[in-house]
């Protein structure tokens, strides 16, 4: 297949992210983060989007003194979204996640406003979103979130079948918890391929940073696998 | 046949889809994919004629392959403008295309285009306006170099969006300079959800 592509803009996010995790001090959290995504279309603009996520750290620590190594399996996430599309290019969303983590279970409530733009060469979306996190053993949180994402073909104008493309995002999530603000960064430069016109595979890294406002930094860093497809 | 194997069956499902629901023709259907080329790939005729328009900017190359067609589209910035350039799969001069507001569309004509889509549509929106120009290739030639656009015919291409049996698709329209349809097609949509979830 042949790839033309932005080769300086990509190198530049990428070195934007290195800069970032170089300067990571002093907690860190080396992981995989695998995900399923299913998504099918209803009457009425409805959609459903179900997505099954696994987290599983490899190693942690408190710099290098105290790295604790080996594989941990931390939680896995069952979410379900019902989306409205409410005009051609914004979505309205309502969803709920069910989080198992060790013995204890999360509950989690989603609400989500999309509006995705096409540009020449590129999709842009942006992503407004508030969710309530419930759990037994822990205090309510409450979180305000921004994401800005963009598609890039590395081939022609659109991403099409067998064809591969740079995603990238950015968020940036608000919480508040037991009257604690936390201001928490995401950064996750992927590489995606659109096998057919109903799946995509993507990988890449889903940088995380926050606590920087009030402590040390807690720095994770997974290495990001998600699978759509489209029913 | 240009497309092969599974893409086919996905797109022709796709498009009988459309064609069903819609209950209009077959070849009023959209359908594209555009791969970036080299200079090396584009038939000569077209290099000649791109070359001969001096553009300051670089010039990218797309091929276009729809489902029966394919064709040569250069792309460049000329004058703060975006230009689509299109050639037939021989190099032959089709048409040139300048990205525009719909706002900037003469007032006559918006009138027209307006009063035709809201005749076939209860709303619509316009997502992407250009202006098209057609003619001999030496006329458009001299229309690319000095602007003036005397001697070749402006047409409009819009792509709308639509609410339509409750679901949101797109139309391409083609009108002329008074706002009168020259062709129409829905054009297939295709899937995003990687980029919304």
């Amino acid at each position: 297949m042949r790839i033309i592509l932005n080769t300086r803009r990509i190198a530049l996010l990428s070195l934007t992210l290195v800069s970032l995790v170089a300067h990571a001090q002093p907690s860190y959290e080396f992981g995989i983060l695998p995900s399923i995504n299913l998504n099918t279309s209803l009457p009425h603009n409805f959609k459903l989007n179900f997505k099954l996520e696994s987290r599983q750290s490899i190693r942690s620590g408190l710099g290098a003194a105290s790295d604790i190594e080996g594989y941990d399996y931390i939680l896995t996430d069952f979410t379900t979204i019902a989306a409205k599309q409410i005009a051609y290019n914004k979505t309205l969303a309502l969803g709920y996640l069910f989080r198992l983590r060790d013995e204890q279970i999360v509950h989690r409530s989603i609400q989500q406003f999309i509006v995705t733009q096409s540009f020449t060469g590129f999709k842009f979306s942006q992503r407004f979103a508030a969710d309530q996190t419930f759990s037994p053993t822990e205090d309510f949180e409450f979180r305000l979130r921004y994401r800005l994402a963009a598609a890039i073909p590395f081939s022609g104008l659109s991403v099409d079948p067998k064809e591969l493309y740079f995603k990238i995002s950015n968020e940036y999530l608000n919480s508040l918890k037991s009257g604690r603000y936390d201001l928490e960064i995401r950064l996750l430069p992927f590489v995606g391929y659109k096998v057919s016109e109903l799946s995509e595979l993507e990988m890449g890294i889903d940088y995380r940073i926050n606590q920087f406002l009030h402590s040390p930094a807690q720095n994770r860093i997974w290495l990001g696998m998600n699978w759509y497809w489209a029913l | 046949m240009i497309y092969n194997g599974f893409d086919k069956i996905i797109i022709v499902c796709a498009v009988a889809l459309l064609s069903a629901e819609s209950q209009k023709a077959f070849a009023q259907v959209k359908f594209e994919k555009e791969i970036r080329v080299d200079r090396a790939e584009v038939p000569d005729s077209a290099l000649m004629f791109i070359d001969s328009c001096d553009f300051k900017k670089k010039v990218k190359w797309y091929k276009e392959i729809g489902l029966d067609t394919l064709s040569y589209e250069a792309k460049v910035k000329h004058s703060k403008k975006r230009y689509s350039i299109e050639f037939s799969a021989d190099g032959s001069l089709e048409d040139v295309e300048i990205d525009m507001k719909s706002k900037h569309l003469p007032s006559k004509t918006m009138r027209n285009i307006d009063s035709t889509l809201c005749s076939k549509f209860e709303d619509y929106s316009i997502v992407k306006t250009q202006v098209q120009f057609v003619g001999e290739t030496q006329q458009v030639l001299n229309f690319i170099k000095s602007n003036v656009d005397t001697a070749v015919d402006k047409n409009y291409e819009l792509v709308i969006a639509v609410k339509e049996d409750h679901a949101y698709v797109k139309y391409e329209y083609l009108f002329d300079a008074e706002g009168s349809i020259i062709h129409w097609a829905k054009i297939v949509i295709k899937n995003e959800d990687y980029i919304e979830y």
